[in-house]
């Protein structure tokens, strides 16, 4: 087992103080490893990883990046300690190029950010000739490309993705969890909130299953992939159907 | 009426542009960024004028520094003394905006109420111009009292060496600015907070020191602004004040969070107020500036340079 990257314990958060919309969810998540957060609309999903990001108040629990609390650090700092997060709308700086995003994305960096724009720019080449381009002229899939060099500009330890494949045609969806797989192999911890249940099963090694803001359930995508009761109690369907109804 | 009064016209009212289109930079960045419609701004250009007024009076008192820093520069009617003194300026102003927004206008800008922040703002302006008045009474002041000699140039046009400062002044400024949004990091990170506050947090950006270099960056052009009326026109206390208007309109006008379109809209602003006066009469020259005003937001409402929302 690889070393944790990220331990969560307990987690409540929530927008209004008294009414938590995270209720106590504890997960670990090793370096290199894949986890999937599904559920139905309004588990919490979102929240969960917005409050690890440092966007959503903590109430009560734990949050820990490779041994250290994050609890309570305001979002910019929770980068410097390296966890990453890509929003699922408004994901990139639609009005900056595509460069100017990615420098953004490493403002952290000390020293020349050169080394890590050709790293990012060798993971997605179909961008080198849109470097001059504003990121909201791009194509969705594009887009999502941006968003995710963005945040892997600083090698973070965790990567938190909101619903990837949110509107891109399946091809598209297919090309990100691939880059996906190939950002946990690099030894990045992935976390990943997912509505399509069936890519996000074929590409995670464990998932954790939300309902009402707690955890109802946490184990191996390929037994939950399998598992067609599973399927029909938390996730709305069976698995191969789930996803086409948003 | 000949063409040189109308190309007269034009010039005097670029020079006032170029100093609208200071303070208008300032109230376009402080909307574009921290969604807040600073009614306090004038004062600003108030505060700077009459800082640097200040400060050229304590200078001319130190008999050992003011000789160091000498007289006028030829051809101009300043020289470093007021050069110092502007530098003062904008410490004033900027201290001024840094602690307005820790003890006010962050409370007004949390409370996400848009009348609330307005009326605030403007009960602020209100305050800081009557400290002026305490201060220095309601009558003009001057930076000098020499009278300048115009220059006159073809075809029979007159501009003073300190209207031509002026004008370098503001061009230089803008095109700094211009320079420092695209090329720097802290430039990047203010369009990246205007455009997704929520997104610059996450990449790393400290939200509140981005505030803050906005209102630094927003205060010394304004201060700038308050010298350059004071060395070119007078300064009173109702300068800010009697500037709000067209100031946000400037800022309208071209598009709100453009620098270019602040610019624009100041000189729009600017020579429709001086024409005015040539063609109808100095009391109508507000009434034409609106009325342009208005044409044009019906034709562009996101304004001249502004992008649709």
């Amino acid at each position: 087992m690889a070393e944790t990257a990220l331990s969560v314990k307990d987690l409540e958060a929530g927008y209004v103080p008294g009414v938590p919309i995270v209720r106590g969810v504890s997960f670990d998540l090793a370096a290199g490893e894949i986890l999937a957060v599904l559920g139905p609309n309004g588990a919490g999903k979102s929240t969960l990883v917005r409050a690890i990001a440092g966007l959503v108040p903590r109430f009560a629990g734990a949050i820990a990046l490779g041994g250290a609390s994050l609890a309570d650090l305001p979002p910019h700092k929770v980068v410097r300690r390296g966890f990453a997060y890509v929003p699922q709308v408004a994901n990139v700086f639609a009005d900056l190029t595509v460069d100017e995003n990615f420098a953004l994305g490493g403002y952290t960096l000390k020293g020349s950010r050169e080394a890590h724009l050709r790293r990012v720019f060798d993971l997605f080449p179909d961008l080198v000739a849109k470097r001059g381009a504003k990121a909201g002229r791009l194509s969705g899939g594009q887009r999502q490309m941006v968003a995710i060099g963005r945040a892997l500009m600083v090698e973070p330890r965790v990567l938190a993705l909101d619903e990837p494949s949110a509107g891109l045609a399946p091809i598209i969806v297919h090309q990100v969890f691939a880059m996906i797989r190939a950002v946990a192999k690099a030894g990045v911890a992935v976390l990943v909130v997912e509505q399509n249940v069936r890519a996000a099963l074929a590409t995670a090694d464990r998932a954790l299953i939300l309902a009402e803001g707690q955890e109802r359930l946490t184990g191996r995508a390929a037994e939950i992939a399998n598992d067609a009761a599973i399927a029909r109690i938390y996730l709305g369907g069976a698995p191969e159907s789930a996803g086409a109804g948003r | 009426m000949t063409l040189i009064l109308w190309l007269q016209a034009i010039l005097d009212g670029a020079v006032i542009g170029a100093t609208i289109s200071l303070g208008a930079i300032g109230i376009t960045l402080t909307y574009a960024i921290l969604r807040f419609a600073n009614f306090a701004h004038g004062e600003f250009i108030t505060w700077g004028g009459y800082a640097a007024l200040a400060a050229l009076g304590t200078v001319a008192g130190w008999r050992d520094v003011s000789a160091w820093l000498g007289g006028p520069i030829a051809p101009f009617s300043f020289g470093l003394p007021l050069i110092a003194a502007t530098i003062f300026a904008i410490v004033i102003a900027v201290a001024l905006a840094l602690i307005l927004d820790a003890i006010y206008f962050s409370r007004l800008r949390r409370a996400k109420i848009a009348i609330a922040a307005v009326i605030g703002s403007f009960g602020a302006a209100l305050v800081l111009r009557n400290l002026v008045v305490m201060g220095y009474g309601a009558d003009p002041e001057y930076f000098s009292r020499d009278i300048q000699i115009a220059f006159r140039f073809w075809p029979g046009l007159r501009i003073t060496p300190d209207q031509i400062a002026l004008i370098a002044v503001t061009a230089a400024l803008v095109v700094s600015l211009h320079l420092f949004l695209t090329h720097t990091q802290l430039g990047r990170a203010m369009r990246a907070v205007r455009e997704n506050p929520d997104l610059a947090s996450v990449s790393g950006i400290d939200v509140a020191s981005v505030i803050r270099a906005t209102w630094v960056i927003g205060a010394s052009l304004a201060a700038i602004g308050g010298v350059l009326i004071g060395l070119t026109i007078q300064l009173r206390p109702s300068i800010g004040f009697d500037l709000l208007l067209p100031l946000f309109s400037a800022a309208i006008l071209g598009g709100i969070g453009s620098i270019y379109g602040a610019v624009l809209g100041g000189l729009v602003i600017g020579i429709t107020e001086s024409l005015a006066v040539l063609v109808i009469g100095p009391e109508y020259r507000q009434a034409i500036a609106f009325l342009v005003l208005f044409l044009i937001l019906l034709v562009r409402p996101q304004g001249i340079l502004g992008a649709k929302a």
